[in-house]
């Protein structure tokens, strides 16, 4: 689906046509998911903080224009609220999110993708997967992405392009 | 493997991993879209952050310019000085002691003050550096060894503190200044000449405080009051030099705190004040 389209159906969602909702939501949900487990590394709890962004983009849906790109918007919401709750577990238990054994939670994976998925976050360094997601499961372009992470555009896609060498020379068959 | 085929199974590979949330988000009671406020023109909207900012920058310069036309076009009048040295001008300053006006009380002073020069916005310090140097250019400052310079000066102001600062920089700035020119001088500051209430408002009301300056008629009205035979119409003829000599010598020297480096004090025997003032200022 083009920018266009989806805008298309935020507006529709914004004259109150709830019925577009589940287009909207297949078409963001991975880029939705992976930005806020790529800062959580949790995920039971990055399903939770997804069921809040999507709840604040409904309650917000008012505030977005049109000129803007939906998906830039929402990931946007759904990089704050992981990060609040990021700071806020920081503060109230020991969680430490660099661990690698947080990545998908701690009870072991037993899906084969689910370990390729794995171990493709865990070959790339904090900032790269970001990006990295963003651009590949969100569509999004360097431009957005760097307004999002607020990086310039240069930093984004030099470290785009490292990071794809990197999967590349893991996975380059 | 290139990038695109990176790309299309990374692609696969996480999208068939993305838990389903929809459920449980159309299950939660904050699942509708709330109602679109389009008619209310709500301050706060209005007054964002950006809003709050500009309007500020605006006040702050809206505030500058017209403190800016008020003080170029209306200055207030802070403090008035006045200088006695024959020619008698009165200096008014603004409140941060910058320079409203010169003006001339006496047809001496006339001469000193220049037309062509803007006095206006100078420094105390700037305004008693031109006009010392033209008091020295008219020959108005005695540059001989044997003889001494009198100032006499008065600063008033509403405020106290202001007229206290004011006094000491034209008092050190004046002592400067006459140093370039002559050896020796004396800033008589009329505030030390003490005189009865009575006094000061028959001052106040005395028809010729226009012509003379009230630290002119200070010095007459005390130099009267320690010997009648003094006639204020006598005395009024006098220059200030002259007037200086007759009040050191009548003065008590305990009424003067600086009376021991006040220049002609009461000399031992035969010394006649009224003699010594002709030749001074002859």
């Amino acid at each position: 689906m083009t920018t266009k389209q989806l805008n298309g159906l935020v507006k529709k969602l914004q004259n109150g046509n709830m019925n577009v909702f589940d287009d909207i939501y297949y078409e963001t949900k991975s880029v939705v998911y992976y930005t806020i487990l790529t800062i959580l590394k949790d995920k039971s709890l990055s399903e939770d903080i997804m069921q809040d962004t999507y709840l604040k983009s409904l309650a917000k849906i008012h505030s977005f224009k049109p000129h803007y790109s939906f998906k830039s918007w929402i990931v946007t919401i759904a990089r704050n609220l992981a990060l609040n709750e990021y700071k806020k577990r920081k503060r109230e238990l020991s969680f430490d999110p660099s661990v690698d054994e947080y990545i998908f939670g701690s009870t072991k994976s037993t899906s084969e993708k689910e370990l390729i998925v794995k171990e493709m976050i865990e070959t790339l360094e904090e900032d790269e997967r970001e990006i990295v997601i963003l651009h590949v499961i969100g569509d999004l372009k360097h431009r957005e992405i760097a307004e999002i992470v607020e990086k310039p555009l240069g930093t984004v896609t030099w470290m785009y392009n490292k990071a794809i060498k990197k999967l590349k020379n893991e996975y380059g068959e | 493997m290139n990038k695109k085929k990176i790309k299309d199974r990374m692609r696969e590979t996480f999208e068939s991993e993305v838990p389903d949330v929809l459920s449980k988000i159309k299950a939660s009671p904050d699942f509708y879209i709330p109602e679109k406020h389009q008619t209310v023109f709500g301050l706060r909207r209005f007054f964002n952050k950006k809003m709050a900012l500009s309007l500020m920058s605006v006040f702050v310069i809206a505030l500058i310019v017209v403190s800016m036309i008020n003080r170029n076009n209306d200055p207030v009048v802070a403090s008035t000085l006045t200088l006695d040295v024959n020619p008698s001008i009165e200096i008014t300053l603004d409140e941060d002691d910058f320079v409203i006006a010169v003006s001339a009380i006496n047809d001496d002073g006339d001469e000193v003050v220049q037309k062509n020069i803007k006095y206006l916005g100078m420094t105390l310090d700037e305004v008693l550096e031109v006009l010392v140097d033209r008091l020295n250019e008219l020959g108005y400052i005695v540059t001989t060894v044997d003889d001494s310079n009198i100032i006499l000066i008065e600063v008033s102001s509403d405020n106290e503190v202001r007229r206290q600062r004011v006094e000491e920089l034209l008092k050190a700035k004046l002592q400067t200044e006459m140093n370039k020119h002559s050896n020796s001088n004396w800033v008589l500051n009329s505030r030390d000449i003490q005189l009865t209430e009575e006094q000061r408002t028959r001052i106040n009301q005395d028809s010729r405080l226009g012509t003379y300056t009230r630290a002119k008629l200070t010095l007459m009205y005390r130099i009267n009051s320690l010997d009648s035979s003094n006639t204020l119409r006598e005395l009024e003829q006098l220059n200030i030099r002259q007037l200086y000599n007759i009040f050191i010598e009548l003065e008590d020297p305990d009424n003067l705190p600086d009376y021991n480096q006040m220049p002609g004090r009461r000399q031992p025997n035969n010394y006649n004040p009224i003699d010594l003032g002709n030749e001074l200022n002859a």
